[in-house]
């Protein structure tokens, strides 16, 4: 009962700060709209024109199927849509959260229209055993990974109709430990030669699908993020808990002025937010100086 | 609600015990909490709060009834909540409206006990019946809060037009409503509670848990405390126990974290009523 002993407990002083909608602060920076399309709202005629993601034809006419922003590249024609769900490509590192068991495959919320697999084959076996898997091997899916277990993967197949399936197969892959899953949207991601980052004291990947995952930095190099072991002893100091909280604070600033996410843009958000107390992050206008800032650092005007 | 894995409550449990939770917040700590007052025109009065990504409405509507012999000064609070589908998958359907039932009566209790002499218009003969309506748009943890503020906060900026007795006529009274529009009843809410909710978490006992962190929480109890610090109610919600010496620490607590809540609250309500052109923002956006 080591907080509840303490005698001060009865006037603790609360900390709650309460504001007016009068005074709210957008993070968003005003800028010039471009023109939107909404859904069914033509075009053009199709002559001459290729059409592309987010269109379709109607009596020859080529019409929006999404809300969004024009864009020509030449003679094609695509919407693109000012906000979506994440679209899996091959190679894509993602994030993802095991929902269902079944058989042979694991089904995974990747932040995408439907949920993604993990097949039992496309997992490397504790100790890394390589054999065809066995029934024994299903029976035992549910110590592997079980439901709300986080796990990182790679994008390894899109079927027609959207679904994806994943694979693990790197020793980088497999299920993570003590952390915090941060969500962005998807688009907001930077694809990169990496995704795995080790900066400001954290460890950090950034999946394709909007997840990110801040973990402490492991202490031996050899035990990465992969592999099935559970680890409930560890106790992340508070210096790494503290930096663990600011990245996250940096990444939803970031998010909700629609910045882009990457390890550059989070390096300077997180050099701003070093300033700052950890309690007083959530704060409104803390978080707008540090997108201010931020963009000020990364030399962007909108 | 997403499930979390195991290594993921344990981070959220030993955070909490170090006071640096999974967002930098102490365990005494609210999220940023956002006020607007009458943001619906055509009710006698409402309010939305916003406390982190818990987003909640409360709209009040008066109407008029005959007392009860056994309480013929007191008038009537009664609190109905709706949650939004779109809040969370869970509050669809059938599933929904038994969690607002649910909630509805747990409110209701926690409201029950106030004495509301102030709502009565004429004793015996006709007092304010109060519906509260409240709306619950996201759920981000500590709903129960939210939902106490915003209760507050509409209340205390209610119009309602007043009803006078005229001269008495052959021992009855005649109740008029006043011709003058500005001539209005607001309900005195001196003694309208916050409600606290408190979560233990490990050994340690934080405020305004989030959603997740709600998940991790091994005890919660919810307490309606006044502006002078009483405790007008206690209950409890969902699974666990606690020993008794803890609870009484619990409500001494509670206790001093409401009062400052209160003055805090009242203070924002006092600020914006005082701004001499408002633009209302609405619950849009």
């Amino acid at each position: 009962m080591a907080g509840l002993d303490r005698e001060d407990i009865g006037d603790k002083s609360v900390s709650a700060s309460f504001r007016l909608a009068s005074d709210r602060i957008s993070l968003l920076t005003p800028c010039e709209h471009p023109e939107l399309y909404t859904p069914g709202q033509d075009i053009g005629p199709e002559t001459g024109l290729l059409r592309g993601h987010g269109t379709y034809q109607d009596n020859g006419r080529i019409k929006a199927s999404v809300a969004g922003v024009l864009e020509h590249v030449n003679k094609l024609i695509m919407i693109r849509p000012l906000k979506s769900r994440y679209n899996g490509e091959i190679g894509d590192v993602v994030v993802g959260r095991i929902t269902e068991i079944q058989q042979k495959r694991w089904r995974v919320d990747a932040n995408a229209r439907l949920d993604a697999v993990l097949l039992l084959s496309s997992v490397n076996l504790p100790g890394g055993e390589l054999r065809r898997r066995s029934v024994e091997d299903e029976r035992m899916m549910r110590q592997y990974l079980s439901e709300g277990d986080l796990i990182s993967a790679e994008v390894q197949n899109v079927f027609s109709e959207g679904t994806m399936s994943l694979h693990t197969r790197n020793l980088k892959y497999g299920k993570l430990s003590q952390g915090v899953l941060v969500t962005v949207p998807a688009p907001l991601i930077k694809r990169s030669k990496t995704h795995f980052h080790t900066i400001c004291g954290i460890s950090l990947i950034i999946g394709t699908n909007g997840y990110i995952w801040l973990y402490p930095t492991p202490k031996s190099t050899e035990e990465g993020a992969g592999g099935f072991a559970r680890n409930l002893e560890l106790r992340v100091e508070p210096r790494e808990r503290e930096a663990i909280a600011r990245m996250q604070c940096c990444i939803n600033a970031l998010a909700e002025s629609r910045m882009m996410v990457y390890d550059t843009s989070l390096v300077a958000a997180f050099e701003v937010a070093n300033k700052f107390s950890v309690k007083e992050l959530l704060k409104p206008e803390v978080k707008l100086e540090i997108v201010m800032l931020t963009q000020h650092m990364m030399g962007l005007n909108c | 609600m997403v499930r979390l894995s195991p290594e993921e409550k344990i981070y959220i449990i030993h955070g909490v015990e170090d006071n640096i939770r999974e967002d930098g917040r102490s365990q005494t700590q609210y999220r940023p909490i956002e006020v607007e007052t009458g943001i619906i025109p055509s009710a006698m009065g409402s309010a939305r709060v916003k406390l982190g990504n818990t987003d909640v409405i409360a709209c009040v509507k008066a109407d008029t009834f005959t007392p009860t012999w056994n309480k013929p000064d007191e008038g009537k609070l009664q609190l109905h909540v709706d949650l939004s589908a779109t809040a969370s998958p869970w509050f669809e359907g059938r599933r929904g409206e038994q969690t607002s039932e649910e909630i509805t009566t747990i409110l209701n209790k926690a409201y029950e006990s106030i004495k509301l002499e102030s709502f009565c218009i004429v004793p015996q003969v006709k007092c304010w019946l109060v519906d509260v309506d409240i709306s619950v748009l996201s759920c981000d943890g500590n709903m129960y809060d939210a939902i106490g503020f915003a209760v507050k906060a509409a209340l205390a900026t209610t119009m309602v037009p007043k009803i006078v007795a005229s001269e008495e006529d052959e021992g009855e009274k005649e109740l008029q409503i006043t011709d003058d529009p500005f001539d209005t009843w607001t309900p005195n809410v001196s003694n309208i509670p916050c409600l606290v909710t408190l979560s233990k978490v490990g050994d340690s006992v934080m405020v305004d848990a989030t959603n997740k962190e709600e998940q991790c929480s091994s005890f919660t109890c919810i307490l309606a405390v006044t502006e002078t610090g009483k405790i007008l109610s206690t209950f409890k919600v969902g699974p666990g126990s606690v020993q008794p010496v803890t609870f009484s620490k619990l409500i001494l607590e509670a206790s001093s974290i409401g009062r400052s809540l209160h003055s805090e609250l009242l203070s924002a309500l006092k600020k914006e009523n005082g701004l001499r052109k408002r633009e209302i923002h609405g619950f849009l956006n």
